[in-house]
């Protein structure tokens, strides 16, 4: 850490600095007009599609934001990665601002887009500059490795609360071809039901039931509580609209289709799937080891992945990935049509249906998980790789690996 | 140093505390989508569009949906929806249990046809065993029995410039802002001619009954519950649907479901 932190260390890159500051203050400067544009201007902004009034909190968050691009802009002068991190946080912030002002206009993304590039040119022209004064810094992430993995964060966020918007249309779940009412092929069913205490919301799982009032199948409001099988802050929207439902979960799962493959080809052809996802026999024999670290929480940051690491993301990325996007195809009509095999390997639609539901939690699991070893790791330097892709190991480089 | 760390760590521990109070702020963060005349909503409802003209794609046209054995039919098909309409029109023709009714063909097309309930069970019947996926959730399994409406199309001659199918129903839905809505839907002309596409007047070896939608159903098996129009009257063929409802090409369609309907 000491090292990049004295600004500019020795072989900086000049133009790193000067494309990062210019385009911070492009992105400050272009997001105070659109600002003063919606203000002073409102038939020019409806024009450009930008035509609802701005409120208080998208107004203070996308003033924060460009608060934020112009501090980090200067900043960047004399610590260009204090300053990119400064920038990055406005570009998060006018991000923020447009979700809650619900407008939506082109225009809109030229701010957060000049700010982000802005940003990440500054930090990673810091890192790189810091890796080759310091032999811990190394280059673990490529591009294509750090985008997908944030277009996927978005993209989960939308694709489960939008998933529960839809199970709760008929938040039960069979084994099977169909779904049982003349019989019970039910495993999992979410109700509400009126007993001698009130109502309450109810979960029957294989057979047992679990009163689960206030999260699964009657919550909110005790006054006025919502009979959904799950809460209003878990669904987009708040609401029961299964229509709308529909619509976010399908156009999130092309963004995911499409960026899968991306990442897929990039790590074939980078060889980042076999070097740091498939298991080999080396990692297998010091996985008992690994896991002994793990919780003795005694981490090694190397240049690759632990065995457990290893696991987890072949677990999330080759299993768990097409399985849900799989079980997803099994679930439409269409293509039941087109690649009958889908029934066939799942077990029926309804079997699918529930395997789609599972592996949802599996991925609800591995967030919380991943989250946990972030911040018991070294929260910065993990994010740091996810950013800039450098990573600050604690076993110093032998002399005969090459920096990329 | 350390307070540089503290300030980069308080900047990302900012923006990280920015993000999660937005979600836990709630989720109607994003109810604007469920607005239908939202821009956000109509450019993301394109995925709609490529999911269809991608399964056309893959799935050719000829495709058959998964047909099922007899002894897969274990329960009744559940009714969804209209079960009981209570329309004047739909009252006098289920009266004289639909000695009167005609299916009519009409639009677009060289022959404008008409038939009885008699033509059509005389007409060359199929039957098929398949499962019913209504877009809640649910599958249920049925044997379903009447005539193809491919035939029946090309008996009207479309024209050239018909490209779509607009299926009229007897029943309405209640609920909406301005009253209750006759039940329409459409389908582009690969479903009206498919091989499986049959216009059912039998379910399970039963006559259709009111519940499932007689006197007759169309059954567009690769597509959801939605699609498959009950208590049908008229299927016009027409150059585009923009004239019906709320232009859409259904009822569900009008109130923000994908007309496509087979995801």
């Amino acid at each position: 850490m000491a090292v990049m932190e004295q600004g500019a260390p020795a072989g900086f890159d000049p133009g790193a600095k000067t494309t990062a500051i210019a385009l911070s203050l492009l992105g400050a400067v272009a997001g105070a007009a659109i600002v003063l544009l919606i203000l002073f201007a409102s038939d020019l902004a409806a024009g450009w599609g930008i035509d609802q009034a701005l409120s208080t909190v998208p107004l203070s968050l996308l003033a924060a934001a460009i608060v934020f691009m112009l501090a980090g802009g200067l900043v960047a002068l004399t610590r260009l990665g204090l300053g990119g991190v400064i920038v990055l946080t406005g570009a998060l912030c006018w991000m923020a601002g447009c979700i809650t002002y619900y407008s939506f206009g082109w225009l809109l993304a030229v701010p957060p887009v000049l700010a982000l590039l802005g940003a990440l040119t500054g930090m990673i022209g810091n890192d790189r500059a810091a890796s080759r004064s310091d032999g811990r810094l190394l280059y673990r992430q490529d591009g294509v490795t750090r985008l997908t993995h944030w277009v996927w964060a978005v993209v989960m966020f939308f694709m489960l609360l939008s998933g529960l918007q839809i199970f709760e249309a008929r938040p039960d779940l069979y084994i099977g071809q169909q779904s049982g009412f003349g019989f019970d092929n039910a495993i999992l069913d979410i109700y509400a039901v009126n007993t001698p205490n009130g109502a309450r919301g109810q979960t029957k799982l294989f057979g047992q039931t679990f009163d689960t009032t206030g999260v699964l199948g009657m919550s909110g409001d005790a006054a006025n509580p919502d009979f959904t099988a799950f809460p209003a802050w878990a669904t987009i929207p708040s609401y029961r609209d299964l229509a709308t439902g529909r619509v976010v979960h399908f156009f999130f799962a092309w963004i995911l289709v499409g960026t899968l493959f991306i990442w897929l080809v990039n790590a074939l052809i980078s060889g980042h799937l076999w070097r740091d996802i498939i298991l080999k026999p080396r990692d297998i024999r010091e996985l008992p080891r690994d896991i002994v670290d793990h919780v003795r929480l005694h981490f090694t940051h190397g240049k690759s992945y632990s065995p457990l690491q290893k696991l987890a993301y072949f677990g999330v990325l080759v299993i768990a990935f097409p399985l849900i996007i799989l079980t997803g195809l099994a679930m439409s009509p269409g293509m039941d049509s087109t690649w009958p095999w889908l029934l066939e390997v799942f077990g029926g639609r309804q079997t699918a249906r529930t395997i789609h539901f599972l592996t949802m939690s599996a991925f609800v699991l591995f967030f919380v998980v991943h989250i946990i070893m972030v911040l018991v790791a070294n929260p910065i330097n993990e994010l740091r790789s996810m950013i800039t892709g450098y990573y600050k190991t604690n076993i110093k480089r032998d002399s005969s690996e090459e920096m990329q | 140093m350390s307070k540089l760390l503290f300030s980069r760590r308080m900047f990302l521990t900012g923006s990280a505390a920015g993000v999660s109070s937005l979600v836990l702020a709630g989720c109607d963060q994003f109810d604007f989508l469920g607005q239908t005349d939202n821009q956000v909503r109509n450019f993301i409802e394109r995925a709609n569009t490529l999911t269809y003209q991608s399964q056309r794609i893959i799935a050719g046209q000829q495709a058959l949906a998964r047909t099922y054995d007899a002894s897969e039919i274990r329960q009744p098909q559940r009714p969804n929806g209209s079960t009981d309409p209570q329309t004047d029109a739909y009252l006098m023709v289920k009266a004289n249990n639909f000695a009167d009714y005609k299916l009519r063909i009409t639009g677009l097309v060289e022959n404008q046809l008409e038939f009885s309930l008699d033509q059509l069970r005389n007409m060359p019947a199929q039957s098929q065993i398949t499962r019913h996926d209504c877009v809640e959730g649910w599958s249920c399994i049925s044997k379903w029995t009447g005539t193809r409406l491919g035939p029946l199309l090309d008996m009207a001659r479309p024209k050239a410039n018909a490209h779509f199918l607009v299926y009229h129903c007897y029943d309405d839905m209640g609920g909406g802002l301005s009253g209750p809505e006759i039940y329409y839907e459409s389908s582009d002309l690969v479903d009206g001619y498919h091989p499986q596409t049959i216009l059912a007047y039998g379910l399970d070896d039963q006559t259709l009954p009111v519940s499932n939608g007689a006197p007759i159903r169309v059954r567009i098996e690769r597509a959801l519950g939605y699609k498959q129009a009950k208590y049908l009257h008229t299927i016009e063929l027409v150059d585009s649907f923009a004239s019906f409802g709320q232009g859409k090409g259904g009822y569900w369609e009008d109130h923000g479901y994908d007309w496509y309907g087979g995801i």
